[in-house]
């Protein structure tokens, strides 16, 4: 009975042993600049396992970048490869996986190295900020800029969505720049008649007195009035509304590259993306624009600079959810109130 | 007054400017876009105490992605900001724009380490390396280790292929006779013996104004090889010769003349005052019959070692030379100590 006890012991230790073993599996992603655009590099992969003397190693989709000298290969069977380890050491691995697929939400699917059929799987997305779907039940933590996703798996096929901080960024300023179109784009509506009729006679007003550009019999003149000769000498105008004129495109500039300088940083990363920023931000100025130009009275005015200026904080902060409702409110009130308190003055 | 002060200020700025310039670091890439990476990874397969001892000898270590250029190939804005390229077993094969700007930076004095020990990426290797005539031999195996005494110390390789010279190198290190054989594959055990013979696993070549070096191991960088034997060494010596640097190396002898002048012996002191471990190796003139008590010495940096020599036929007057062999790295240089009897 002793005998069978000193047999049966080392067996059972053996098995359980057996059992416990496990891949250790860490895959790292990084964003890098792939051609003209901004995507994710490869996965950066390190293998870690227990093995026995002779023991297979099943590839799945990766491709080994390095592993431990000592181990030597015998053969490859598919994906399957047999290796040997005389010096009875740990296997270890690096290893590459396939690219993230898409732009914004990215794609992972693919098949994971194995030694043993249990994987201790972590998972860092570098500026990733969660995962949408995911074959793997995984704890999810942020850890300095990465997402760390951790789960203990038997599965073999990984298969998981993740969204971008930027994308998330892109997608709740899309949305607060789309409520703010509706808005004045709504504004616009209610007001067409009155902007439609307030824009005719500005147009009217402007030919009337324009220096430029003048009417007569069914066609417009231009007439250069800046230059003069006159006992001799060359006199240059600057007539006030040039001036005024230089004024307004300076400050025009300074607004523009005040909200397209923090996208620039973000610009060559939006991919497609770009083309509904421009759609939007040629849309929201065709209606800010009418919206200004078309307002009667200085308070109308100073109400329609607080509406953009109020939607144009709104939409920046939109990925703040409800509190870029509260910024937009406050800043809309801010410009109406100090722009009343000045027409006061 | 005035004058002077202006002079002393200007020359300071010279030296300050002048010694950054001495000591600003190179900057070297390890190519990621051929699918190698690793120079931050700690695990024994990774190569970041490879890359620790490069910053702590100056040097900056960085791949692809962390110098935020384009990731999917070698491009000009990469080039302009490396001194040193890293290339590891390439999975891919180069683009020819790309294989004319990396001749291109060499030729213009940059920097090229190429490493390959796998069959599959020598031939993607070898489209590059043949541009300076130098091919890795993918195909052929030197064993799964390999034990080498070298100059400076003992290099361990693990499963290194050989490569084949069109012109000759400005360096080389060789195996001594040993048996290669045909390896069809990285997961394939190699076959059958192909030949015996000295096989060259490391080289380094000049190439208008840069220089190329080609190493047939990848393994011996990884984190559980490099600290074996004199492997840190060997691959920081790379290093040293690709960039040209130029380290501390004096060796004093005391006395500076050996007089045997009414003796039959001397004895010499020499000093390791530099900044690097040396070999020593003396050689007399065999008319002198001379007896050195240590033949070759190893040196550290700070070391001292007191050599004997006796003449075994003291009596008749001669002037000649005890001759020093000096290395260290791939460095090898002559001393001469003036020997004599004066009648």
């Amino acid at each position: 009975m002793r005998g069978l006890s000193f047999v049966l012991f080392p067996f059972f230790l053996f098995c359980a042993s057996q059992k416990i073993w496990a891949d250790d599996i860490t895959i790292t992603y990084s964003p890098a600049r792939i051609g003209e655009e901004s995507g994710y590099w490869y996965g950066r992969g390190s293998f870690s396992s227990r093995v026995g003397e002779n023991f297979s190693l099943d590839l799945g989709d990766t491709e080994i970048v390095s592993f431990s000298s000592g181990f030597t290969p015998i053969k490859r069977e598919g994906q399957k490869v047999y290796l040997v380890n005389p010096e009875n050491k740990n296997f270890e691995a690096l290893f590459s996986t396939p690219r993230p697929g898409g732009h914004g939400l990215y794609k992972v699917s693919f098949l994971l190295p194995e030694v043993n059929e249990e994987k201790n799987l972590k998972i860092r997305i570098n500026q990733a900020d969660k995962v949408l779907f995911s074959n793997i039940n995984f704890t999810s933590h942020k850890e300095g800029g990465y997402l760390v996703l951790e789960a203990k798996t038997s599965e073999k096929n990984l298969n998981f969505r993740f969204l971008t901080k930027l994308a998330y960024m892109v997608f709740a300023d899309t949305v607060g720049a789309g409520v703010f179109t509706l808005i004045l784009l709504g504004y616009v509506s209610v007001r067409r008649k009155k902007i439609k009729e307030v824009i005719k006679s500005r147009m009217r007003a402007l030919r009337r007195r324009s220096p430029l550009l003048k009417k007569s019999q069914n066609q417009f003149e231009i007439s250069l009035t800046f230059m003069e000769y006159r006992d001799g000498k060359l006199f240059l105008r600057i007539p006030f509304w040039f001036l005024s004129g230089l004024i307004i495109v300076f400050l025009g500039l300074v607004f523009f590259f005040s909200i397209t300088s923090p996208l620039g940083r973000v610009w060559y990363s939006l991919g497609v993306f770009k083309a509904v920023v421009v759609l939007f931000a040629i849309v929201l100025g065709v209606l800010a624009a009418l919206l200004i130009i078309s307002a009667k009275t200085d308070k109308e005015l100073a109400l329609r600079f607080s509406i953009i200026g109020g939607g144009i904080i709104g939409s920046i902060f939109g990925y703040l959810g409800i509190f870029a409702l509260v910024l937009a409110i406050t800043t809309c009130l801010l410009i109406y109130l100090l722009s009343l308190l000045l027409l006061a003055d | 007054m005035g004058c002077a002060k202006l002079v002393l200020i200007l020359s300071s700025v010279g030296l300050i400017t002048f010694s950054g310039w001495v000591y600003a670091s190179s900057t070297i890439v390890f190519d990621n876009s051929g699918g190698f990476f690793g120079i931050d990874e700690e695990s024994s397969v990774g190569l970041s105490i490879l890359k620790e001892e490069l910053e702590l000898k100056g040097y900056e270590v960085k791949d692809n992605l962390e110098m935020r250029v384009n990731a999917d190939m070698i491009t000009r804005d990469l080039l302009e900001r490396a001194d040193i390229l890293v290339i590891v077993n390439s999975n891919r094969k180069f683009k020819r724009e790309e294989m004319d700007i990396i001749k291109r930076f060499v030729g213009l004095g940059g920097k090229l380490f190429l490493i390959c020990d796998y069959p599959y990426s020598a031939r993607y290797m070898n489209d590059l390396s043949r541009e300076f005539e130098v091919e890795f031999l993918g195909n052929y195996s030197l064993g799964n280790y390999l034990a080498l005494n070298l100059d400076f110390g003992q290099v361990s390789l693990f499963s290194p292929i050989p490569l084949d010279l069109q012109k000759s190198p400005d360096i080389f290190l060789h195996t001594e006779k040993i048996e290669a054989k045909w390896w069809p594959s990285r997961w394939e055990r190699p076959r059958e013996p192909l030949k015996k013979g000295d096989f060259t696993f490391f080289a380094g070549i000049k190439d208008g104004k840069g220089r190329a070096a080609f190493l047939g191991d990848k393994d011996v960088l990884l984190n559980e090889n490099i600290k074996k034997g004199d492997n840190l060494s060997f691959v920081l010596n790379i290093f040293d010769w690709l960039t040209f640097v130029k380290r501390n190396d004096e060796v004093t002898y005391s006395p500076e003349v050996l007089d045997f002048t009414g003796k039959d012996a001397a004895s010499l002191l020499i000093e390791n005052r530099g900044e690097v471990d040396q070999s020593l190796n003396f050689m007399a003139p065999s008319y002198l019959d001379m007896d050195i008590s240590k033949r070759s010495i190893h040196l550290l940096p700070g070391a001292k070692e007191l050599v004997t020599i006796k003449l075994n036929r003291p009596g008749y007057p001669f002037s000649d030379f005890i001759v020093v062999k000096r290395r260290y790295g791939f460095r090898s240089y002559k001393d001469y100590i003036p020997v004599r009897v004066i009648k």
